[in-house]
């Protein structure tokens, strides 16, 4: 039997051993030259954006204790010699990966701007470096209420955590739980809201006591409030219908549309809703009724009435084609199910109305999708050049043969 | 010589093209596609280690014991890829960035270690590195030629700039993976029909003969024994 230390086995493992150590050379000569470099781009990025953020003379400044986890280090800046605000940069763990900020807040407190200096997230990223712009001129109590974005919610929450914590840490007010809005988790007792499922913030609209779905004789009093007028109002609701619970035509005011939803595509949410659609097919008015979401569910901070308030200004004016191509990104952050129900209810009051305008029972149906019908067309076009190269070549060789001979 | 030794170069750049023909490194081609400043980032990246890798491997090919080829093979590409990684991390921060893990993974392309293997390991120092470096070229050609197609139709722009008339008339299926592996799949129909290879009687059978590497194969060396057998 051949001995493990014999020449055999032992020359492969020398020769081995001797290339990973020549390989480890090159690569730790390389280094040599290369990590003064490196590490100059790194303290270069982060300084050029100390300087984007905020303009003056820095002085670093020891990070105070208690001060949330996410801030990594704190400037102090001053314009001859008179203090113009602080520059903190943090870094906040986001949804693919650590996320790092540099922000920049004036004497009194107030965000002057925040640059994101790094990141390796999977959504939203083309939006991330534009909304940290929401959070200029905000100071402690008004960043709290700067949405985060559907789509990219755990990614923006992070961003907002961290806006928050840099401008705490500035203004002294280091909360006791500097983390609590964006990592609620279900299971924390003291959180009956969410685990309830229900939103609770003390200026949402719902109130346990408000029965959320209403009668018919309760609807058509909204609705004449809703015109402002006593108008007879005809009862068009449609059979077989899934969110629509009324429909009343009101002559040239329109249609009055109820619609319900008891759990959507969006996740168990319970909402209604009651707008006015004009006779070209477009919302007038929405009036802003009760929801009930579980949203909270999720960890996020919960939805409040000026989030859904945002959602129902984006459909004054619309019709069933731009409503019903709403995408995610159209939805409202931090209460996307509950405006992605909104949606399916509100699609379908109007494509009811628009059956009953055309007097078809498929109503428009239109085609949401014109990439598809690009997609098509280019692939028939491409194939259709290929197939025409594939019959000329042929043509063309014998050509060239015959020229060539 | 000079005329075989421009061969070894220009074969990789169209008749033996690494991702059009041999169909390998279809990963980064892929992935680093969608923008046309990606696509030249790894091309070159790609280039220089595969012309580094098949000269060293080259040197060394009468003193890596067959045995253990392979590793050491893997051992030297690894260190030629955190070489060019460390390089643009000092020198070209932001494309470093923007290429991300893909540059790391140029160690596992099948493309470097197949050339290796099939040519660098039986031929001279110069004739690998040329070798070595047509075949980076037909890369980068090839990735840049995918990416044109990708981030004109499917972004509207050519490495970053936008393009005014097609701003409103992009396709976004050709930004995404299914448009990659139609772009992909197309310009290897193209390649056959317009390439040199065009015209040949399809292949029948599979045996060594017919392969556009058998001259630089290992395997080839066993291929008499396997021709007419259909293997």
């Amino acid at each position: 039997m051949r001995s493990l230390f014999s020449k055999e086995n032992l020359k492969p493992a020398v020769i081995l051993t001797a290339i990973v150590i020549a390989v480890a050379a090159l690569v730790g000569t390389v280094n040599f030259f290369t990590h003064k470099k490196s590490a100059f781009n790194e303290e270069q990025k982060i300084y050029d954006s100390l300087r984007v953020v905020i303009d003056g003379d820095f002085k670093p400044q020891d990070v105070p204790k208690g001060a949330p986890e996410s801030v990594l280090e704190l400037f102090r800046v001053t314009r001859e010699d008179k203090l113009v605000g602080h520059a903190v940069t943090l870094s906040v763990q986001g949804y693919a990966g650590k996320i790092g900020l540099t922000v920049g807040i004036d004497a009194e407190g107030k965000v002057i701007k925040a640059v994101i200096t790094s990141q390796s997230e999977s959504h939203g990223k083309a939006g991330m470096s534009k909304y940290t712009d929401n959070f200029v001129g905000t100071d402690k109590d008004t960043a709290q209420k700067v949405d985060t974005f559907s789509g990219a919610t755990v990614s923006s929450s992070a961003i907002k955590k961290a806006i928050i914590d840099a401008v705490n840490t500035v203004s002294g007010n280091i909360p006791d739980n500097s983390a609590k809005s964006s990592s609620q988790k279900p299971s924390d007792s003291s959180n009956t809201s969410a685990s309830q499922g229900y939103s609770n913030t003390p200026d949402a609209t719902n109130t346990p006591e408000e029965k959320p779905f209403k009668t018919k004789e309760e609807i058509l009093a909204l609705a004449s409030e809703m015109l402002g007028k006593e108008t007879a109002l005809e009862d068009l609701t449609p059979e077989n219908a899934k969110y629509v619970k009324y429909l009343f035509g009101a002559g040239d005011d329109g249609y009055i549309v109820y619609a319900v939803v008891i759990s959507s595509n969006y996740g168990t949410v319970e909402t209604e809703t009651l707008f006015r659609v004009g006779n070209d097919g477009k919302i007038k008015n929405v009036k802003k009724m009760t929801w009930k979401t579980s949203d909270a569910m999720y960890g996020y901070v919960p939805p409040n009435e000026s989030t859904v308030d945002a959602f129902y200004e984006r459909l004054i004016g619309k019709s069933l084609k731009e409503i019903s191509s709403f995408e995610k990104a159209d939805l409202v952050s931090n209460a996307t199910n509950t405006s992605g129900a909104l949606k399916d209810a509100i699609t379908e009051g109007l494509e009811a109305v628009n059956n009953i305008e055309s007097g078809n029972q498929d109503g428009f149906k239109e085609n949401k999708n014109y990439t598809a019908r690009i997609v098509g067309i280019t692939l028939l076009a491409v194939m259709g050049i290929a197939y025409a190269v594939y019959k000329a070549l042929p043509i063309i060789r014998e050509r060239r043969g015959k020229s060539g001979q | 010589m000079g005329s075989k030794r421009l061969s070894v170069f220009l074969k990789g750049i169209i008749a033996e093209n690494p991702v059009l023909v041999l169909v390998l490194g279809t990963c980064p081609a892929l992935a680093q596609t969608g923008s046309v400043v990606n696509a030249f980032g790894m091309g070159i990246a790609t280039t220089i280690v595969l012309l580094s890798s098949n000269a060293v491997i080259s040197a060394l090919r009468n003193v890596i014991p067959n045995n253990v080829r392979i590793p050491c093979y893997i051992v030297v590409i690894a260190g030629f890829v955190t070489a060019v990684q460390l390089v643009m991390r000092a020198e070209f921060p932001k494309l470093y960035d923007r290429m991300g893990l893909y540059l790391a993974l140029i160690v596992v392309n099948c493309i470097i270690l197949g050339r290796a293997e099939m040519y660098a390991r039986k031929n001279g120092v110069l004739d690998s590195a040329l070798d070595g470096a047509g075949m980076g070229v037909g890369f980068l050609i090839a990735l840049v030629a995918m990416a044109t197609v990708r981030e004109v139709l499917g972004s509207g722009s050519f490495a970053g700039v936008a393009i005014p008339f097609l701003k409103n008339y992009t396709v976004p299926l050709f930004a995404q993976a299914p448009g990659g592996f139609l772009v992909f799949g197309l310009l290897i129909a193209a390649v056959n029909k317009i390439g040199p290879r065009a015209g040949r009687e399809k292949r029948r059978n599979f045996s060594c003969s017919s392969c556009p590497s058998a001259s630089s194969c290992a395997g080839a060396e066993h291929s008499s024994e396997c021709e007419g057998k259909g293997v």
